[in-house]
């Protein structure tokens, strides 16, 4: 999947948890920043989002989620180091 | 022990409109709940509370019981961190509806405990909470609690699997009308909230609709409102539904959806709705709906009124509600 791929449906997740606000935001700007109603609660129905979009799993004790989730940029990759890993392990 | 009967424990209850709602209660009133839940709870070494001692449940029971028994309580503040799964044998988990999916990430911490009771009092259990119960066997039940910021713990249920079961009211709560029939659920306490500290309030009429099965028992249908909690406010969907069409210039229904995360979310159907009628709902609505549907007509009776059982049947989430 390219990276534009990859961000076109980040952005389309962040959308369904906190609106239209989700296509413009920088991609560099702390998720927390950029949107006022973005607490944990929110950016875990984020993370789900984005486990039903591409089919992986994140482990909340494995992977540092708060930092590696950061941003939109962040998550691009974090989504596609998932997906090269699940590629490769077959899982 | 000399307990304080004048109110002066403040929860708060607030709407999409107007001031948050001021609930007084008195030392001796949250000292009496405390003393009722921890008859029925059973033992525990030790409590993982992730509801907000700002609420009267997260008070109570990640507060005040531990207090009251002397055990540690870990509050989980920020669910995305590392959750520090205190060592020992039984141990009390204070839910909210987030809670399960969280749990179901990392049941596996669990199970060297040999009694888990989860305390659950924030609407309907989502589904999520079955698959936690399958995946830790024998070894855990769930503690169901029915109450309100208003009313306080009214009735309970333990359930170790899905079946409904019957709620028992709790040993100070006497229901109001027939022991037999449908109705909405009304009760007199002594441990109901006041709106002023002088005037103590005599009963408490819920919107919960119930079928009485005996004196002290009954079974829960469902809401008579259309109301979701956010955030510890109340959102009504009526009013929602007003202020989409007023953007939209279309007509909208919401349902009540399940959501795992929240317990309860809504989707909107648009009649005649195109992709931009989309975009502007995600941007005025006050909460996020959880799907966006993009109907043709919407079904309605045969009195011309939206027919909300037919979209809530369509949907596969769908709650039901009385009208």
């Amino acid at each position: 999947m390219e990276e534009l791929e990859i961000e076109d449906t980040v952005r389309k997740c962040l959308k369904r948890v906190v609106g239209e606000n989700a296509i413009q935001i920088d991609r560099d700007i702390p998720l927390r920043e950029a949107i006022k109603s973005f607490d944990s609660l929110a950016a875990m129905e984020f993370i789900t989002a984005l486990e039903d979009a591409f089919r992986i799993v994140v482990d909340f004790v494995l992977h540092d989620v708060r930092f590696r989730m950061e941003t939109i940029e962040k998550s691009v990759d974090f989504v596609r180091e998932l997906l090269e890993d699940k590629k490769v392990l077959g899982v | 022990m000399i307990l304080n009967t004048i109110p002066t424990v403040l929860f708060e209850t607030s709407g999409t409109t107007g001031s948050p709602v001021h609930w007084w209660r008195s030392e001796k009133q949250m000292h009496l709940e405390c003393s009722i839940m921890i008859q029925q709870i059973g033992d525990a070494d030790a409590v993982i509370s992730f509801a907000s001692p700002s609420h009267i449940f997260g008070d109570i029971f990640g507060k005040r019981i531990p207090d009251i028994l002397g055990i540690q309580c870990t509050a989980v503040t920020d669910i995305l961190a590392p959750i520090s799964f205190p060592n020992v044998s039984r141990i009390f988990i204070i839910c909210v509806p987030s809670t399960w999916k969280i749990l179901e990430r990392q049941h596996k911490f669990l199970l060297p405990y040999q009694e888990i009771t989860f305390i659950h009092s924030a609407g309907a259990l989502p589904k999520t909470s079955m698959r936690v119960l399958e995946a830790l066997g024998n070894r855990s039940s769930i503690f169901e609690i029915l109450g309100s910021t208003e009313c306080g713990g009214i009735a309970t249920r333990r359930k170790t699997s899905l079946e409904s079961g019957q709620w028992a009211v709790l040993s100070d709560v006497n229901l109001i009308g027939p022991s037999s029939g449908t109705g909405l659920l009304e009760i007199t306490s002594p441990r109901l909230a006041s709106r002023s500290k002088t005037i103590p309030t005599e009963k408490c009429r819920t919107d919960d609709i119930v079928r009485r099965t005996g004196p002290a028992s009954f079974e829960y249908l469902g809401r008579r409102d259309r109301i979701i909690k956010f955030d510890g406010r109340r959102f009504d969907l009526d009013e929602i539904d007003r202020q989409i069409e007023a953007s939209v210039s279309k007509h909208v229904a919401s349902v009540l959806v399940e959501d795992e995360l929240r317990g309860s979310s809504f989707d909107v159907y648009v009649e005649d709705g195109d992709p931009l009628d989309e975009a502007i709902i995600r941007k005025v609505s006050p909460l996020q709906p959880q799907e966006i549907h993009l109907h043709g007509k919407l079904p309605r009776t045969t009195s011309g009124k939206i027919d909300f059982q037919h979209l809530i049947s369509q949907s596969t989430q769908g709650l039901s509600f009385t009208q």
